[in-house]
This record gives C-alpha cells, structure tokens and sequence, in this order.
C-alpha cells in the first residue's frame, strides 16, 4: 500500500511539473516557437553550421581562387564600392565609344 | 527629279569615307579541350606604346572573375563601362569563339596589337595568353595561346 502510494506521489508530483514546464513556456497558437524550442534549435542551427564551415574549409583547400569570389555577393564591386555590373549583352546594345568599332554595329558572336 | 542627281551624289560622297574606313576583321579562337567550367575570354587592342586602346568582346558575364583576367583588368581599369553592349557568355571547353565586327581601319598597320586573357574557375589565369599584331601580314596565321587558346587568328 506504501508503495503504491509513493508511485502515484511520484507519478502526480511528474505530472504537476509537466504541466508548470507547459504553463511557463507556452506554445503560441500562431505557430510561434517557444524559448526551449529556440535554444534547442539554435544549437542544432550552430552545429550544422558549423558541419557546413568544416566541409567547406575542407573543400576549399582542393579549390583554386575562383571560389573565394563565391563568399561576393557585390557583383560588379571592384572593392572600392563604384563598380556597377555590366549589362548583358544585346542585340541592341550600344558597343562602347572606344573607336574601335567603325560602324557602331555590335560584333557578331558565335561560339561553336 | 532634278534635285534627285545632286542628292543621290551628296550621300554617296558622305558615306563612301565612312564605309572606307570600317574593315571587316573575325577573330577565331579555338579553346583546348581542358576539360572544365567555362572559361572568361576577353579580347582587347593596345596601341603600339602598349597603352590600352579599347576592348572588343568579353566572353562571362560575371564581373566579379574579371580581376583574374589581369592584365586586362590593369589595362582598362575594369571599368564594366569598357564592356558594355560587348558581353557574352563564357566559353566552353574545345569550344570556338569568332567575333565579326567592323574594325577601324585606321587600327590595322599601325602598331596596334589585340590581346587575349582568359581564366577558368578551378584552373588557372591567363594574362595576355596570345598577343598578335594587327597587322596584313599577322592576318590568316593561326597561333597558340600560352594556357587554354588552342589556336586564335584574324582574318581580314
């Protein structure tokens, strides 16, 4: 009988703190996460990031120059912040004013 | 139809000059077959004091690789203005690019030369890979680049 009543104390003083867990971080009805939620998550996100920086520092080191331009999001930066991106080529794009094109006519291009 | 004569005479005589000093001139160069991404090929001329005169095809549309077409990027400060209306898709491995334009006629025998840079992601970076003179005599030799131009030659 002792024992019995030890378990339900147990299992009522479990439940009891499950629901004061559930009381003082609430899920949100709008899908809000909450706090323990977002530091689990954080971790997870910090772990695979850095999975991700250890791939890639391991993948770097068999790469060649061109790959330190992927970490550029300012194409058309020449680092000092002035350079714009060319505008691609068309058909009715005025070639530059270098002299080297007698008729202005744009170059015909085929790559074969 | 009096004035038609005169007319037809007045423009003749304006165009003629004009047409006079455009020359047709292709450029053709042929890639090795090196296997890789597509390679940044940027043709441009210098003068006879190897000063930079202008460029006339840029073959990748990224400009953040054109740094690695160096020589080409010192030359004309890598101002995209210089290019334009003169940009193309990169070129392919074994590939061959041929650009047709009107060339100034007063650009050929006259110490002018025509450059060519190239660079590859993952491989290596061409500064003036082919220099040939823009010349009659240079015109229809075919000659080989130092990194991925296989072969390139004007003709005109």
């Amino acid at each position: 009988m002792t024992k019995s009543l030890r378990l339900g104390a147990i299992l009522l003083l479990s439940t009891t703190a499950l629901g004061v867990a559930i009381a003082v971080a609430p899920v949100h009805a709008d899908g809000r996460k909450t706090a323990g939620q977002d530091v689990a998550e954080a971790h997870e996100t910090s772990r695979l990031i850095f999975a991700s920086e250890s791939r890639s520092r391991h993948h770097d080191r068999n790469r060649r120059h061109h790959h330190d331009d992927d970490d550029d999001d300012d194409d058309g930066e020449d680092g000092r912040g002035g350079m714009r991106p060319p505008r691609a080529a068309a058909p009715d794009a005025p070639v530059p004013d270098n002299g080297l094109f007698s008729g202005k006519a744009r170059p015909k291009v085929d790559v074969q | 139809m009096k004035m038609l004569l005169p007319t037809l005479a007045a423009a003749t005589a304006i165009a003629l000059p004009v047409m006079a000093q455009a020359r047709p001139v292709t450029f053709e160069a042929t890639l090795k077959p090196y296997g890789g991404n597509g390679a940044y090929v940027v043709l441009y001329v210098t003068d006879a004091a190897g000063k930079y005169k202008g460029t006339l095809w840029m073959a990748g549309g990224k400009a953040k690789y054109y740094r690695h077409l160096a020589d080409w990027q010192r030359a004309s400060g890598g101002a995209t203005t210089e290019i334009d209306g003169i940009t193309g898709a990169s070129v392919g491995s074994g590939k061959t690019l041929k650009i047709s334009l009107d060339l100034a006629d007063a650009l050929i025998d006259a110490g002018y030369e025509i450059h060519v840079d190239t660079a590859v992601e993952d491989g290596t970076d061409n500064p003036s890979e082919v220099v040939v003179p823009l010349s009659a005599k240079a015109a229809g030799t075919a000659v080989a680049g130092k990194g991925y131009v296989k072969s390139f030659k004007v003709t005109f």
